[in-house]
């Protein structure tokens, strides 16, 4: 299985290219559109930035690795990812985690990250990479049902 | 210009790096991620001394001198930071130098000795990481031990520029390794565990076999090809075995290799094992077969200087005639260290005018009546049926020659080679005596 970029992507990653000084500093967008791509980076798609930038594959493992928001294996299930930064936290965040955990375990995998951004919306989390926003125990059951 | 140091005033240039001003004047200063051809890279923090006018302590392999620079490596403060760094560098570390091949030459054990001496704090479990993995060319890794200097990574990124190595994750878990699935492969590879301060980078070749307490060394020039890289032989005699060598290490000399060795070079310190163990020939039937008509000589283009100039008067009393040949493997030069010739003293060779035209030798040798090998492969595997063949030999040959006689190897007779770039170097003897005697004394004899 080899890895390629689909043209719509491709097209992002030419238009990224003329943003910056050097070509190395396309590592991380390069690994996200990888990642949004097949929902995880794969061993290809790592060898194919590592061509594509002209930089050692290790390097580009080094760098994916170091993030915790890349995922380097397939996921088994969906994903939902719960903000546990302070503003989400000090909105009942914790109490959204334990209800997903009670009720969604089965079918979602649910993660915990840091701040993603949305402040104020707190407490929010993702839903395959969409934001939802204000949460509370019943909008989740009207989401995810 | 002056600085002080310790209140000792060094002289030194401008704008020159502390830390080297510091080692060239043998002032004792720890650290682990400089190193004099990797650079430093500031990630270890252990060099931190006390600058007069700074509020904090800095590095020192950051801090370029300047005018009357006041800097302080013994004052209980910097001695304390340095406790503080050492043990959050000893945090996740299993401190077990009773089975770590590095003890002895570990810069973290001597570290500890000089600053550390403190309780754990360390109320939670250490965290695991990866033990005796295999990275391929003879490198084991044991992540548990490392102190992340990251020299093994700038080696492989900035000077093989093969960039097998890197860190992965970070924090805690952070670990230097390789790529799965992938492993550790450059002819430079092993240079790694030299570079590696800490005993988490080892060799297989070495490891387990020696504690280096026990090990002598000695000033040597690599043997392997024309480029005569700087190499430390390390070796012992223990109580019930012949004295054996058990690894060449690379000293530095930053006109030629810096402070790296090819593994090829590395590795072959084995030859140097092999021990003769035939029947020597009596010297007085070598001086009987002088007597023949027709005599020719080959020698090995890897003999010191000194040799050849024994082997060239001799050959000129006799009436032999002499040649050499160079070792040429086109497959092994690179754009680096190793070169296409493999003799390590060709250019001795031309300078003592001895004949390596190969396709005069060919026709003098097949006129011949006597061929007098001085250690040359080329003829080690050669069929000379009809002729007397003589050899002299470093290592232990098969073949049923006339006479054979067991000369003392590079290690056991000191000399002097000119390297591919018509350096000039000598190298020393082991301080053990070689059971083989010298070439120059059986030529001595024959006179």
């Amino acid at each position: 299985m080899s890895f390629s970029y689909t043209q719509e992507n491709s097209i992002k990653i030419a238009s990224l290219l003329n943003r910056y000084p050097q070509k190395k500093a396309l590592i991380l967008p390069l690994l996200w559109l990888a990642q949004k791509q097949d929902s995880y980076i794969s061993e290809d798609a790592m060898g194919h930035i590592s061509e594509f930038l002209n930089m050692p594959y290790m390097h580009i493992y080094s760098v994916a690795t170091f993030y915790t928001m890349f995922r380097l294996t397939k996921p088994q299930k969906r994903i939902i990812e719960v903000c546990r930064t302070l503003s989400c936290e000090l909105n009942g965040s914790e109490d959204i985690k334990k209800y997903l955990d009670n009720n969604y375990s089965k079918e979602f995998e649910i993660i915990e990250v840091e701040c993603m951004g949305a402040c104020s919306g707190a407490p929010m989390c993702t839903v395959d990479g969409k934001y939802h926003e204000n949460l509370t125990t019943e909008m989740i059951d009207e989401v995810l049902k | 210009m002056k600085i002080i140091i310790d209140d000792r005033a060094v002289e030194c240039e401008e704008g020159a790096l502390l830390i080297e001003v510091m080692l060239k004047n043998s002032i004792e200063i720890p650290h682990f991620c400089y190193q004099e051809d990797l650079g430093a890279d500031g990630n270890c923090r252990m060099c931190m001394v006390d600058i007069k006018g700074m509020k904090r302590p800095q590095i020192a392999c950051n801090t370029f001198v300047s005018e009357n620079l006041e800097v302080s490596t013994i004052s209980e403060n910097i001695t304390e930071v340095k406790r503080s760094i050492l043990e959050l560098e000893l945090l996740n570390h299993p401190v077990d130098c009773a089975i770590c091949d590095q003890a002895g030459e570990c810069k973290l054990q001597d570290y500890y000795m000089d600053f550390g001496l403190y309780d754990s704090h360390l109320t939670t479990a250490k965290t695991k990481k990866g033990k005796h993995i295999d990275l391929g060319s003879n490198v084991m890794l044991d992540q548990e031990r490392c102190v992340l200097c990251t020299r093994c990574t700038r080696f492989t990124s900035n000077i093989t520029k093969t960039g097998e190595l890197g860190i992965i994750g970070r924090g805690d878990s952070a670990r230097v390794g390789i790529a799965p699935g992938r492993e550790l492969n450059n002819p430079y590879a092993m240079n790694v565990v030299e570079l590696c301060p800490v005993g988490a980078l080892t060799s297989k070749d070495f490891r387990f076999k020696q504690r280096v307490w026990f090990l002598d060394s000695t000033k040597s020039i690599c043997h392997g090809c024309s480029r005569g890289c700087n190499i430390h032989v390390d070796y012992n005699e223990t109580k019930y075995s012949d004295e054996k060598i058990h690894r060449f290490r690379a000293r530095r000399n930053n006109k030629i290799n810096q402070s790296f060795l090819c593994d090829y070079g590395r590795l072959s310190y084995t030859e140097l094992n092999e021990s003769f163990n035939g029947e020597v020939s009596h010297v007085k039937d070598l001086a009987d077969l002088l007597k023949e008509d027709k005599k020719l000589a080959l020698v090995s283009p890897s003999m010191s200087l000194q040799q050849l100039q024994a082997i060239k008067s001799f050959c000129k009393n006799n009436a032999i005639e002499l040649f050499s040949l160079a070792y040429i493997d086109d497959s092994f030069g690179d754009e680096w260290l190793r070169t296409n010739d493999m003799s390590a003293n060709f250019a001795g060779v031309k300078e003592l005018e001895i004949n390596y035209d190969e396709g005069k030798f060919n026709s003098s040798l097949q006129d011949a009546h006597v061929v007098i090998n001085f250690d040359h492969k080329y003829l080690k595997n050669m069929d000379l049926n009809n002729k007397r063949v003589v050899h002299f030999a470093t290592s232990h040959v098969d073949s049923d020659y006339e006479l054979i006689f067991a000369i003392a190897d590079f290690a056991h007779d000191s000399g002097t080679i000119i390297n591919c770039d018509g350096i000039r170097q000598d190298f020393y003897a082991t301080k053990y005596e070689s059971s083989n005697p010298r070439l120059v004394d059986i030529l001595e004899e024959l006179r």
